[in-house]
């Protein structure tokens, strides 16, 4: 029987396929694609299904799964929303209580900010992750969020310990971060304890050098902020 | 549709629609060390060796394939309808949500049309099957998994198809069971081999079968979990 092959990735298919089952593609001719160089002696659908199985490629050639630097960045964007609103709350919730004869500086005061900080940081990412785009501003910015593994959106229990979930990859020195490039799904040690994962949204992903310049800008936007609150956490003691 | 030259073979045909559960959750690793998905490519690679083991269901079986997510994240027709001599089993790759009332009211517009095209080149048939094997809930909204609701449980109830919900192993089967008035079958572990083997077998004999005759199915005893 005659055969045709897929015009994006060159698979070849029975001529009654409709759509590539590899590529998603559904445009085909009825002669194979010629080869571009020796790099490319690997068949292209072999070259494909490779990156697949590394969960690298998702629909329309575009990555599946948010990488390490894209998470990163955001995870950066989203320290310095957090940190903004945090200070900002922490001052006025010290001028309060200050005005109620309470002292901010006894170690009960500064628990009580420090479990202040805690909750609306828990609130800022529980509330949007599982929220109906399933991201935080960092993540939005990156066009990524965050779903289940039915590619659904989370609950907000699931949102709620992948936060807590945060803590224990920290407390393993930051490995549970680390093994995300390394993992079938790329999932951090948080996403593995809830189900979650981390993929692109239908938007176009950020290319290498924005993801690049988006981590370099965040890093240093968030040094400045940390610096700023600080001297003004001195000038105020 | 690929116009299918019957000349060469007039023989009644059986028409079998599979609705394949090709989303995400479908890269699960079980504990073989492969995916989900591994596992059900393997078993239409076992479904085209089956078919071309039996003489009988080489020449009358059709079928079309109806991915649910997969590489367009979308419920589409993915194989059009294809004689069993000239099928041969291609692995789909699995990503994204699950529609699969969607997907479920595309296998059974293609059935009809499937029946159409029949009828057009004078060849007899059986009662087209649709086989929906599904990992997860659906992700449809209401309205697109209700209409499925009801139009598979119209097209059983006029014998316009036969319906076969398979739930994967850990699938919640409540959804499926709203597909068809028979109960949705529980894979036992990844026995997709077994279950496509099943289908040829049971395929073949009804494609033997004639008007009015009681169908007697193989067992489903070596791929269905008994405790279902």
């Amino acid at each position: 029987m005659a055969r045709k092959y897929c015009t994006d990735c060159g698979n070849q298919v029975m001529p009654t396929m409709r759509i590539c089952p590899q590529c998603g593609s559904k445009a085909f001719s009825d002669t194979p694609r010629p080869l571009q160089n020796a790099a490319s002696a690997q068949s292209p659908t072999q070259a494909l299904s490779q990156s697949f199985q590394s969960g690298s490629i998702g629909s329309n050639n575009a990555p599946i799964y948010a990488g390490f630097w894209e998470r990163l960045a955001a995870s950066l964007i989203d320290s310095i929303v957090i940190t903004f609103i945090c200070y900002i709350a922490a001052g006025i919730l010290g001028v309060g209580m200050t005005a109620f004869g309470m002292s901010v500086r006894t170690p009960r005061g500064e628990a009580f900010i420090m479990l202040v900080w805690w909750v609306m940081s828990l609130f800022y990412h529980a509330s949007m992750e599982a929220g109906p785009q399933g991201a935080t501003l960092g993540k939005r910015w990156m066009t990524l969020r965050v779903v289940n593994m039915h590619y659904q959106q989370i609950s907000i229990w699931q949102a709620v310990g992948r936060f807590f979930g945060r803590v224990v990859s920290v407390l393993t020195i930051y490995i549970g971060y680390l093994i995300q490039p390394f993992t079938a799904h790329r999932q951090t040690l948080h996403d593995m304890m809830c189900g979650s994962l981390v993929v692109h949204s239908r938007s176009k992903p950020k290319s290498g050098a924005e993801v690049f310049a988006t981590n370099i800008v965040a890093l240093v936007l968030l040094f400045i902020l940390l610096a700023m609150f600080g001297a003004i956490e001195r000038a105020a003691r | 549709m690929g116009a299918i030259d019957y000349s060469g073979n007039p023989n009644q045909r059986t028409p079998c629609v599979l609705v394949l559960d090709a989303s995400g959750s479908m890269a699960q690793t079980v504990s073989s060390g492969k995916t989900r998905m591994d596992e059900l490519n393997a078993g239409i690679a076992a479904l085209e060796s089956a078919l071309r083991q039996d003489d009988a269901a080489l020449v009358r079986v059709q079928l079309a394939i109806v991915t649910v997510g997969g590489p367009t994240n979308d419920a589409e027709i993915m194989l059009d309808w294809t004689d069993a001599t000239d099928f041969s089993a291609f692995p789909i790759r699995c990503d994204g949500a699950t529609p699969l009332g969607k997907g479920v009211r595309l296998a059974l517009n293609l059935a009809e049309q499937g029946k159409q095209n029949l009828r057009a080149a004078g060849i007899s048939y059986t009662r087209p099957w649709v086989m929906i094997i599904s990992d997860g809930e659906p992700t449809d909204d209401n309205d697109e998994w209700n209409a499925a609701v009801s139009e598979t449980k119209a097209a059983e109830q006029t014998k316009k198809v036969e319906i076969f919900p398979i739930g994967v192993e850990g699938a919640d089967l409540s959804k499926l069971k709203e597909l068809s008035t028979k109960p949705p079958l529980m894979l036992s572990g990844m026995k997709f081999k077994e279950l496509f083997v099943w289908l040829s077998s049971s395929l073949s004999a009804a494609s033997r079968s004639r008007p009015g005759e009681t169908l007697q199915l193989p067992s489903t005893d070596p791929w269905r979990n008994v405790g279902l």
